[in-house]
């Protein structure tokens, strides 16, 4: 017997028999792949999935070329990876088209009837190239299961070659590399990255033969990549009952954004018009807009004039219409003082309630989840957009350090692109006296929803940013303990009385909240050269006796006023003791004379009151 | 009842046997047919609306439906066929314009004020082996030729979808239309798919468009498509091309000239898919869809013969061959009817007053008609039916040569192709069977009504002829 099926060589021995899986051999030679034969307007994608299907696994081996005996395909693994690698460095800009819209007329609604899961066509054009009508030249497009195609046009204005020399060139095509490793590995530690699967999407297998072995960034996702899209991807389902897809955002490379868009959150969230919530400057100046109802609905629903806007037809694909998308954001600074916006003020919504909140809720419809909380933004970022991941991210690296603080002037001026700004201080009811003071602290006795913050320095290891609060704090107090400082008699400023009256530190008036303790220039100035370091070390002695001072307060009840008051005494005269002792290769001794008693108090808020001591030979005692 | 969508070349390849097979009764009644093609005057559509010129008022198309071939979209009221004004008319906005430049290249979409080549396919001329245009075109005129379509799938029992994954419309539109009729039917109804792949070869030459190599790659990417679409949407399928290394019997022919009907094996063999696929299918775990091929023996070329079919009543032979035998029988009786056309309009053959000839007379007193005119026409339409009959067989001889069927049949039928066959035929076995036949006028049922009442004397003859089957099988 003989099977009547083309590419079938075996004997049967019986009148019928099973073909569930497709035989290879009914697969075209590469120089008769043909795009135009796939049955589906979406033939160039379809091609692409075919190609990237085609990719072997084994490192090292040598991947198909159908292109070089084919000249007509216009889709290759090649082309696949200058997209990927243009998007994610820059070169490419990645845009939502609803196939829906009237714009795209019969077109549109034919793709969509087709394909409802297209219906949020990401369009790739390129940031340098003009295109027709004004716009960026269009050069490929999204789909769920080769990730991207290419445009089959394009070809002919020589844009491959030029792409290729642009990518190629980058000096950042390493970083953009491991950035995909990392966004890679977001899919492996939620089980949805099996590119050896028989029912794997080819863009998975494309992309683990881009990567191969490469070593991911570590964290570069959260401060310096975008997430563009979204778009939705076919995964291997971990089980039945799993979608086989995601709806994802990808990276594109912007070193420190991680840290500009922590800055956005010290603007006041405000309900816009239509479906946004416009992030405010204080003098009313949109600073960002964030989506909260995809634009068409809203547009739809004016037009109708109903009660409120149509969001049917985008429900479940909230994420894809735009939802949570950044928009016109404008390069503001934040001025001193700014509150931070997170949580709700007294008379006004934050960040949480009016973006956070009602963001997470159309990310659960459109992940078809009942709820998604921030534990699962946090397991899985890339499925969230930035308005959500960044947010989640920033707050539980706060909450693993500490309470939301209140930055100074001076730490705003040093904030450095690429280097998050400080968002959290440690609770000094938490640090246990005796251990490595904390480089930045919460100052007790705040009022609202965030804490004074005193910052030594922050920053990752290999680009720490020195501010210096704390050891200036400890300076002041050093001043105070030599008798060459003083309490000006209103209780607002400790000043320098031994160096013409310059201000240490003392309560300062923002245009719109009163900082109550802040550590002024003249003091930062001190401790930034090597000065009062030398003085300090010439005074061993004195020295010793203001560090057993310090170094006997701070234990007991911690939440008592006086007890948090004290260890802020202690964690900033630690500071400054180590910094002066810093590279001397001295030590101090473990004993002397200390002082007892304050010899006054600045108030920061009520009880919350930083005791001063004088060094008891100076006082006589 | 079944309803057969036949899509393309290949679909009405298929439904040409499906009515070849109906008309011969290896196939149960009743089914219907909706045929879909863009072009419906070839020389294949023609033979399948027509039946090979078999049809008239007395003669019915053994395949409901088939008369009419539906173009896959409205063609006649297209202001345009060139592929990109579907699309893109003067007020098009710049949008769309890109999304269509982007979907389609040069060579299928054109390029604007672009004339010959550069305007892209003309789809009034064809799809030109191109399936991602043919789905296009398909998909967005879908609201209007196919509406009935969907109306006459909701209430068909079973849908078959018939055709290939070559060429043009077939390959093009097969997936997005299964995915409409599933739509349309919902997840309970029964559909199944029967495909040809390579199963004929397109004459070398050069500088067409399409040759065989595009037919390849269009069954390739097809089946790709296909099985990660459109396969899951089937309830099961079955796939049948040329194999390797195929015996003469089963090896690609060469395509007919001007696009005619191809004769080949695998139009009958996808048929077979309308009995196979239900058998093989557990309704209950319809999650399963399985994708069948067939075997062919090499040692018994004729195995489609041998085959189990339907089985009609008061028969105990299933198989092909005996319909075949029964074919041929009626085409001998109705030949010898004319050869003794005196004896039969004029009832001058034995009992033939108290048989046919009283009820011949009846209905002709009825009609207001003299009998022996009445009962010309009655002959006239019995011949009628053997040309069907013989378009039937002629086909069969075609392909399988011409066996010996000695072996197939009932018992009646299997003595009279005996004598047939050594050539011992004479005009009274014709009559001595015709009045045997008259004791089954009563039970052996008239052929379902279609549509209109059928004339008296063409129902006549089809009451004579379920009676004489009636004796074959007795």
């Amino acid at each position: 017997m003989i099977q009547l099926i083309p590419g079938s060589n075996d004997a049967s021995t019986s009148d019928s028999f099973a073909l569930d899986q497709k035989k290879g051999a009914w697969q075209p030679t590469p120089a008769h792949l043909r795009t135009k034969s796939f049955p589906t307007p979406y033939a160039q994608a379809e091609m692409m999935s075919h190609l990237l299907g085609q990719l072997l696994l084994d490192p090292g081996v040598q991947q198909p070329q159908p292109e070089l005996v084919n000249p007509r395909l216009q889709q290759s693994f090649e082309r696949w990876r200058l997209l990927l690698l243009g998007l994610v460095l820059g070169e490419l800009t990645l845009e939502t088209v609803d196939l829906r819209r009237p714009e795209v007329d019969n077109l549109g609604a034919m793709l969509a009837d087709l394909r409802p899961e297209c219906r949020f066509l990401g369009l790739l054009r390129d940031a340098r190239r003009q295109g027709a009508e004004g716009r960026r030249l269009l050069v490929g497009a999204a789909d769920p299961m080769c990730l991207f195609w290419c445009a089959p046009r394009v070809a002919r204005e020589n844009y491959w070659s030029d792409l290729k020399t642009r990518i190629d060139a980058s000096a950042e095509r390493a970083d953009a590399l491991r950035l995909l490793a990392e966004w890679r590995g977001c899919y492996e530690r939620n089980g949805v990255w099996q590119p050896g699967h028989e029912s794997a999407p080819p863009w998975q297998k494309g992309l683990q033969v881009l990567l191969g072995e490469t070593a991911p960034s570590a964290g570069a996702l959260s401060t310096d990549a975008r997430g563009v899209g979204p778009l939705r991807l076919g995964v291997v389902p971990r089980n039945g009952s799993d979608a086989s897809e995601v709806i994802a955002f990808l990276p594109q490379r912007d070193p420190g954004w991680g840290a500009r868009f922590a800055e956005l959150l010290f603007f006041q969230p405000i309900r816009g018009g239509a479906g946004t919530v416009d992030l405010v400057d204080p003098n009313g100046r949109p600073v960002v807009t964030v989506r909260m109802a995809p634009r068409d609905a809203v547009r739809d629903g004016a037009a109708r004039n109903s009660a409120g806007p149509d969001t049917a037809t985008t429900a479940g694909v909230e994420l894809l219409a735009g939802v949570g998308r950044l928009e016109s954001i404008v390069n503001v600074a934040r001025g001193h003082g700014q509150a931070h916006w997170l949580e709700d003020h007294p008379n006004a919504q934050g960040y949480r309630s009016l973006v956070l909140n009602p963001l997470l809720a159309a990310a659960a419809a459109s992940h078809r989840r009942a709820t998604v909380s921030e534990a699962d933004v946090a397991a899985f970022p890339i499925l969230f957009p930035d308005s959500v991941r960044l947010v989640v991210a920033q707050t539980a690296e706060a909450e693993a350090g500490g309470v939301r603080i209140h930055l100074s002037r001076e730490v705003i001026a040093r904030v450095e692109p690429g280097v998050v700004a400080p968002q959290s201080g440690a609770l000094l009811t938490r640090w246990t006296p005796g251990d490595a003071p904390p480089r930045i602290v919460a100052v007790p006795g705040g009022e609202g929803a965030l804490a004074v913050g005193l910052v030594e320095r922050f920053g990752p290891a290999n680009r720490v940013v020195d501010v210096g609060e704390l050891r200036a704090l400890g300076f002041a107090l050093w001043l105070y303990f030599l008798g060459e400082a003083e309490l000006r008699s209103d209780g607002a400023r400790v000043i320098w009385t031994a160096d013409e009256g310059k201000e240490l530190f003392g309560r300062v008036v923002l245009p719109n909240a009163e900082r109550p303790l802040d550590v002024l220039r003249d003091a930062l100035l001190a401790v930034r050269t090597d000065a009062e370091r030398t003085r300090a070390r010439d005074r061993l002695a004195t020295l010793q006796r203001y560090a057993m001072t310090w170094r006997a307060l701070g234990d007991g009840e911690t939440e008592r006023p006086e007890v948090m008051c004290a260890r802020l005494g202690r964690v900033a005269a630690e500071t400054f003791l180590a910094w002066v002792m810093e590279g001397s290769g001295l030590v101090l001794g473990r004993f002397g004379l200390r002082a007892t008693t304050p010899v006054e108090h600045y108030v920061l808020n009520g009880p919350f009151r930083l005791p001063l001591f004088v060094d008891p030979y100076v006082r006589g005692e | 009842m079944d309803l057969v969508i036949a899509v393309g070349g290949g679909g009405q390849h298929i439904a040409l046997a499906v009515a070849r097979l109906l008309r011969v009764g290896a196939l149960a009644e009743p089914i219907e047919a909706f045929v879909i093609d863009a072009d419906s005057d070839s020389r294949l559509a023609v033979k399948l609306r027509s039946f090979g010129h078999t049809v008239s008022a007395g003669c019915p198309h053994p395949l409901e439906g088939a008369e009419a071939i539906i173009p896959p979209f409205a063609r006649d009221t297209m202001k345009e066929t060139a592929f990109r004004r579907i699309f893109l008319d003067d007020r098009a906005d710049p949008m769309e314009r890109e999304l269509f430049e982007l979907f389609y290249d040069e060579e299928s979409g054109g390029v604007d004020g672009g004339v010959g080549v550069s305007a892209g396919v003309d789809i009034g001329k064809g799809m030109f082996a191109n399936p991602s245009v043919g789905s296009a075109v398909f998909a967005s005129s879908k609201g209007g030729a196919m509406d009935p379509l969907f109306g006459r799938a909701r209430t068909a029992a079973r849908i078959f979808v018939v055709g290939s994954f070559l060429g043009g419309t077939g390959a093009g539109i097969t997936h997005q239309l299964i995915k409409l009729v599933r739509e349309a039917v919902g997840p309970a109804k029964p559909i199944y798919g029967s495909f040809l792949l390579r199963w004929f070869d397109l004459p070398p030459t050069t500088g067409q468009t399409v040759d065989t190599s595009t037919l390849l790659a269009s069954m390739g990417h097809g089946l790709e498509y296909f099985y990660r679409y459109t396969r899951s949407l089937l309830d099961a399928s079955l796939l049948l091309g040329v194999p390797d290394h195929p015996t003469p019997h089963i090896k690609a022919v060469p395509a007919a000239a001007e696009n005619d009907e191809t004769v080949s094996m695998y139009p009958l063999l996808a048929a077979f898919g309308l009995l196979m696929l239900p058998d093989k299918t557990d309704t209950q775990a319809r999650a399963m869809h399985r994708t069948y091929g067939l075997s062919h023996d090499e040692h018994d070329p004729a195995w489609p013969l041998r085959r189990k079919w339907n089985t009609p009543r008061g028969s105990r032979d299933a198989t092909l061959g005996a319909r075949l035998v029964e074919a041929l029988i009626l085409q001998e009786v109705y030949a010898s009817f004319r050869q003794k056309d005196s004896d039969f309009v004029d009832f001058d053959y034995e009992k033939a007053r108290t048989t046919w000839g009283s009820l011949i007379s009846n209905v002709a007193r009825a009609q207001h008609d003299r009998e022996s005119a009445f009962a010309r026409k009655v002959l006239n339409a019995l011949e009628a039916r053997g040309a069907q009959l013989r378009f039937v067989t002629s086909w069969f001889t075609t392909v399988f040569g011409d066996p010996d069927l000695s072996l197939f049949g009932d018992p009646r039928a299997r003595q009279l192709y005996a004598v047939r066959k050594h050539r011992q035929w004479k005009a009274p076995d014709a009559f001595k069977l015709l009045i045997d036949a008259f004791q089954f006028e009563s039970t052996a049922g008239a052929e379902r009504a279609r549509g209109h009442q059928p004339d008296p004397d063409a129902e006549l003859a089809m009451k004579i002829e379920r009676s004489l089957l009636a004796a074959l099988r007795s």
